[in-house]
């Protein structure tokens, strides 16, 4: 059994009303324990909304299962938000407790935990985060941006969540911020062998961390396939307002002037490899 | 004579030089120009950019823009006019509910004749490829059409310069491409000089120039050809390389020769049809 089963997704906005909007579209898909999942797509392709289903926080119609729960079902989404932590966009917007402590405790407090297990969840949190102790008892309104991003993404990781959803944890951050909230995710996946599910809109983050990547376009689910699999097909995702890294065009040109590279190329060191065994290639032939 | 100067200027934001945001900026725009300014969170390419229309005050030294000075009171309206801002949140810069109203906020500020605020509105809407919204609701569009309609709004007011902080940071690719495109095409096509701050290195890529800031001080100041020759060291401040940049650098490593400037995605086939060709021809 898969730990996420999505059957025949679908959701609307505004039903019943002239702004009536299909957001989801009869979307199916399974996702693994442990698997780092990446989901891109064009702004209002239904990326956000489908995010928001894997918590409950939507009803959508359709079937959703979380480890053989099926959490559309009436009743069945209580505790589902302590399985699946959802980090929102811009989450340090909903930085809300006056010290970053209360801040970062108000999840595991709400489990029920006991004092001494949330002070154990928090220092844990921050921990991850690479925040240091002393901010704890700062209001969290006084932190930098970069900061305030980390002491919300360490309230979701208080919950210790089975599958992390985050969406575009590094939007709007500087290189610095990006890679070390990215490598904070990593090591999550990788030591707790917790299941991670990632949107964004810079296929780079995508490329070096994902597995696998959900492609969103127009509320319809267009491909769920391997990194190089969905790179290799850089024309459609163009056609669908998508990126593809800069080397992967690169290499598709090359390709279609009919030099012997392969595509689905998207790392600097896939590349140079690339590069050296077209020129042996070319020694031998 | 220099269209936005800075000389000797330094700025803390407590008026304590010891732990300045700025120190000791000398740099020179010209009319026309385009500049981009690069820098990690924190190097002081925001606070430099807002002394350039006067929305900070340099603690010490000075900033005139097109000869009028920021400090000077008096011409602090008039250098607003010449050099407008668009910031990087786009739903904190619409002011009016329907697209052109908003393009027409400016305009009419001034008290400037209805008649020419119409031709001024058509005619900005026109350039940054929004008329067909000018009737729409403005909080319904996208991102990138909202920043759109804000730099529509600084166009009303006739500015000789836009500067920009990170204005596709918040935006999908389609969003910035269409952001990038109308910043390439004010410069070329209307002569306004533009200074676009960003981390976002193919964005920088597009300028003239590109200057780069680390911890409040101008550390490069070249070409972008030139600037990103220095991988190692953007690295080491903690910004990203174009990845064509980067594999020269890493084929150099191999003992391929190939020249390190190569930034775009077309210099870069070239470059690689060249070493592949290469061989061909030896055999």
């Amino acid at each position: 059994m898969s730990q996420i089963e999505v059957k025949n997704l679908s959701y609307k906005y505004g039903v019943g009303t002239p702004f009536e909007v299909t957001a989801l579209d009869n979307i199916s898909f399974s996702v693994e324990k442990g698997e780092f999942i990446g989901l891109i797509g064009h702004t209002g392709s239904g990326k956000s909304t489908l995010l928001q289903c894997f918590n409950g926080l939507l009803k959508p119609e359709g079937e959703l299962y979380i480890d053989g729960v099926n959490i559309c079902e009436k009743n069945n989404a209580k505790g589902i938000c302590f399985k699946v932590g959802l980090v929102f966009q811009y989450p340090e917007h909903q930085l809300f407790e006056d010290t970053v402590y209360k801040d970062i405790a108000f999840g595991p407090k709400n489990m029920g935990l006991s004092e001494g297990e949330i002070k154990d969840r928090v220092c844990e949190a921050l921990k991850f985060s690479g925040l240091s102790e002393e901010i704890l008892e700062k209001s969290p309104f006084e932190l930098s941006g970069g900061q305030k991003r980390r002491v919300a993404v360490a309230g979701v990781i208080a919950m210790r969540p089975e599958i992390l959803v985050l969406d575009e944890p590094a939007a709007g951050l500087d290189p610095i911020g990006r890679d070390s909230i990215l490598a904070n995710l990593r090591e999550y996946h990788k030591k707790e062998g917790k299941t991670v599910i990632l949107s964004s809109h810079n296929m780079d983050d995508i490329a070096r961390n994902c597995e696998k990547v959900l492609v969103m376009n127009s509320a319809r689910l267009e491909m769920f396939e391997t990194i190089s699999e969905v790179f290799k097909r850089s024309e459609r995702l163009k056609e669908i307002g998508l990126d593809v890294p800069m080397l992967t065009s690169v290499f598709e040109e090359l390709l279609k002037e009919g030099y012997p590279v392969n595509s689905g190329i998207y790392t600097v060191e896939q590349a140079v490899n690339e590069i050296i065994a077209a020129k042996d290639g070319g020694k031998n032939a | 004579m220099a269209f936005i100067k800075t000389e000797n200027l330094s700025f803390a934001y407590d008026d304590d030089l010891s732990h300045a945001a700025l120190k000791n900026i000398n740099i020179e725009i010209n009319e026309g120009e385009f500049v981009a300014i690069l820098g990690h969170n924190g190097s002081g390419k925001s606070t430099l950019a807002k002394h350039l229309n006067g929305i900070l005050l340099p603690t010490e030294g000075r900033v005139t823009v097109d000869g009028m000075d920021t400090a000077d009171d008096e011409a602090l309206i008039k250098i607003r006019r010449t050099a407008g801002m668009v910031f990087q949140n786009p739903d904190n810069q619409i002011v009016a509910s329907i697209v052109e109203e908003d393009v027409a906020f400016a305009p009419e500020n001034l008290g400037i004749d209805p008649l020419e605020i119409r031709k001024r509105v058509d005619e900005a809407l026109e350039t940054v490829g929004m008329t067909k919204y000018k009737n729409h609701s403005a909080h319904m569009l996208s991102g990138g059409q909202k920043q759109r309609v804000a730099i529509a709004g600084l166009l009303a007011m006739k500015p000789k310069c836009i500067i920009l902080d990170e204005p596709t940071a918040m935006l999908d690719p389609k969003g910035r491409k269409e952001v990038m495109k109308t910043i390439k095409k004010l410069n070329s096509e209307e002569n306004i000089t533009i200074v676009l701050i960003t981390h976002y290195m193919d964005e920088a890529a597009k300028a003239k120039r590109v200057i780069v800031m680390n911890k409040g001080e101008v550390m490069l100041d070249d070409t972008p050809h030139y600037v990103f020759q220095n991988a190692g060291l953007l690295k080491s401040i903690g910004l990203d390389v174009p990845q064509s940049t980067e594999l020269m650098f890493e084929l150099r490593k191999q003992d391929i020769k190939v020249p390190l400037a190569v930034i775009s995605d077309d210099e870069c086939v070239t470059v690689l049809k060249e070493i592949l060709e290469e061989d061909r021809v030896t055999d």
